[in-house]
């Protein structure tokens, strides 16, 4: 029986679309991250604190007034709320990075772990914005009043996967530019990329505050999804998860994140929906986090760079990748070089 | 180029600084100059290391000032520095080692910002004209064979060599070598010599720290000797070889 009701579960398209999604969702917190741990160095153990800020400032102002007892509900339209969300964890990565990157690696973990929790007592204690413990259990989704609430599901899907699509973009952008080599420099060899001319810290604060807009946009997506937020949403977990599919994709290469997201997700759904017998269900509980330690254990033992790398990554392709560029400027600048000499044989006439 | 009065490109006056009781670098006081290759020599611990840390902004003297150009420089960020166009070697060239040659090569002159070098079209055409470049800096030294190989598994020689490669792509107007000879091997020093004069030739003004004392006494056009913090003899490389107060600090009291 209970088999049965496992393989449906795989075979309904709810399942596949709500676990697609969050993966979409995943996979471009995940890819942000990267950004700021993978290639600028910054250890963020807090990246769920900037969920959460932007969570929350979506959610608290798209909610029509009156329906909960809150002091403030201006009932913004959605889109407003997106760039609200944006614009508030924002601010907040720049108030937060301010204190925060003077510190380096685990101390800077240390901190943007404790900012997280902040941010989730805060959520707990600002009881008259947050409504507290109990939080929101509903949260305004767009076209909500065009679709069934499957199609709309179908619909969501594809938008999340449109971000995350936007933010792959970004990323690949970041890594072809010379902010993206700037990052792994800095990185790299603080002291090297100093004496280049990089101003560090600044490019830290640019970075941070990059991820925190970033993390901003897709906040909302994450609300549509799960349709409510309460404090216990925004738990260190949802940081854990980020970071665990990150070492497993590959830190710091280009698609690894969304590789190591699909992979890790997958896994644990296929992980949690095994049968067992019903006095084996209590073993089978706590053995479900034993199997994402044995998959992750087992991916860095016979590739310990992840299942992707960030010398895959980057490497020879990097060079060729420029070359038409390259080819191209040598034929202008022998022009160039042409042109000058037969001005100057002119004059020397 | 501009200089000031003395025709100097870098000044320094008076730099003093103390590690706790330890003063590494005792009123030094030296002017460097574009058309002659500098070299500065003295024992272990003598301050060397610690003059150009001072010089580049990664320590803060305790007194004294410099200036690069006529415009004082003193107390400047690292990065700041740089970007004048004063530009700095590593004793230990541990470089960006996820980087191939080639990549680190791109480093420098690239924009950083994070707008600038990522939203504009100017970032593609820097890359090229950056590319470019690259191509050519690595071929001035021999480093065209090393292009796609990770910095990290260069041998000691070559990673100074590609250390080099990358600094001059942030178009140094004053280039400071520390100990640029340290592990590359006997037989290639010759030819390291040689770089380093195209380097200048090519309008780089130079400043060098090396132990090897007859490669510096080769390259140098003008020697300044350090022990314990303070300049004790300059001249010619025939002066300082001939200085016996230079002998005893730095080759010992065997003369």
């Amino acid at each position: 029986m209970s088999t049965l009701a496992a393989i449906s579960a795989l075979g309904s398209p709810t399942f596949w679309v709500s676990l697609l999604t969050l993966i979409g969702i995943y996979a471009s917190v995940t890819m942000l991250l990267n950004v700021e741990s993978g290639w600028g160095g910054m250890w963020d153990l807090g990246i769920v604190g900037l969920l959460a800020i932007g969570s929350y400032t979506y959610t608290i102002v798209t909610n029509p007034p009156g329906e909960f007892e809150v002091s403030y509900a201006p009932g913004w339209p959605v889109w407003a709320g997106i760039l609200a969300a944006m614009l508030m964890t924002g601010i907040v990565a720049f108030l937060v990075g301010l204190p925060a990157l003077r510190a380096r690696r685990e101390y800077f973990l240390i901190i943007t772990f404790a900012f997280a929790e902040v941010f989730r007592q805060l959520a707990i204690n600002l009881g008259d914005l947050t409504h507290g413990t109990v939080g929101f259990n509903s949260v305004a989704r767009p076209f909500e009043s065009f679709f069934q609430r499957d199609a709309l599901r179908a619909v969501l899907l594809v938008v999340t996967w449109g971000a995350a699509l936007l933010v792959y973009a970004l990323t690949r952008r970041i890594s072809r530019s010379g902010y993206g080599r700037a990052l792994r420099a800095m990185r790299d060899n603080e002291p090297a990329a100093l004496s280049l001319g990089i101003r560090v810290s600044r490019l830290r604060l640019q970075t941070f505050v990059l991820v925190g807009v970033a993390i901003g946009g897709i906040a909302p997506l994450y609300m549509w999804w799960l349709r409510y937020a309460n404090p216990n949403v925004f738990k260190a977990q949802f940081t854990f998860t980020a970071w665990t599919a990150l070492v497993l994709g590959g830190i710091a290469s280009r698609f690894g994140p969304v590789l190591g997201v699909a992979v890790l997700l997958l896994f644990t759904e296929l992980v949690e929906l095994i049968d067992v017998p019903p006095e084996l269900r209590n073993v089978h509980v706590a053995v479900h986090p034993l199997a994402i330690g044995l998959l992750l254990v087992l991916v860095l033992r016979f590739r310990p760079e992840g299942l992707l790398s960030e010398r895959r990554t980057f490497g020879e392709r990097a060079r060729r990748q420029t070359s038409l560029d390259v080819a191209m400027a040598a034929v202008a600048s022998r022009l160039r070089r042409l042109g000058r000499g037969d001005a100057v044989q002119a004059e020397a006439l | 180029m501009t200089t000031n009065g003395s025709g100097a490109l870098l000044s320094t006056h008076g730099l003093y600084k103390a590690f706790g009781g330890n003063v590494a670098v005792h009123d030094v006081s030296l002017d460097l100059y574009p058309d002659r290759i500098t070299a500065l020599i003295g024992p272990n611990g003598a301050g060397k290391t610690t003059l150009f840390n001072i010089i580049t902004g990664y320590e803060r003297a305790d007194a004294g000032n410099i200036t690069f150009d006529g415009q004082p420089v003193t107390g400047m960020a690292p990065w700041e520095i740089s970007r004048r166009g004063v530009v700095r070697t590593f004793q230990t060239p541990v470089g960006f080692p996820t980087m191939t040659v080639w990549e680190s090569l791109q480093v420098a002159g690239a924009s950083h910002n994070v707008l600038t070098g990522m939203m504009t079209n100017r970032g593609r055409r820097e890359t090229a004209e950056l590319s470019a470049r690259a191509d050519e800096t690595l071929e001035n030294l021999g480093l065209d064979q090393l292009i796609d190989t990770p910095v990290d598994e260069l041998a000691a020689g070559d990673r100074k060599l590609a250390e080099l490669a990358r600094q001059l792509m942030a178009q140094p107007r004053l280039l400071l070598l520390d100990e640029p000879a340290a592990g590359v091997n006997p037989g290639a020093i010759s030819r390291l010599s040689e770089l380093i004069r195209d380097v200048h030739r090519s309008g780089i003004a130079l400043m060098i720290i090396d132990h090897n004392l007859s490669f510096v006494l080769d390259v140098a056009d003008y020697v300044h000797t350090m022990a314990n913090g303070r300049i004790i003899a300059e001249g010619t490389p025939e002066e300082i070889a001939a200085n016996p107060l230079v002998r005893q600090v730095y080759m010992g009291a065997d003369t």
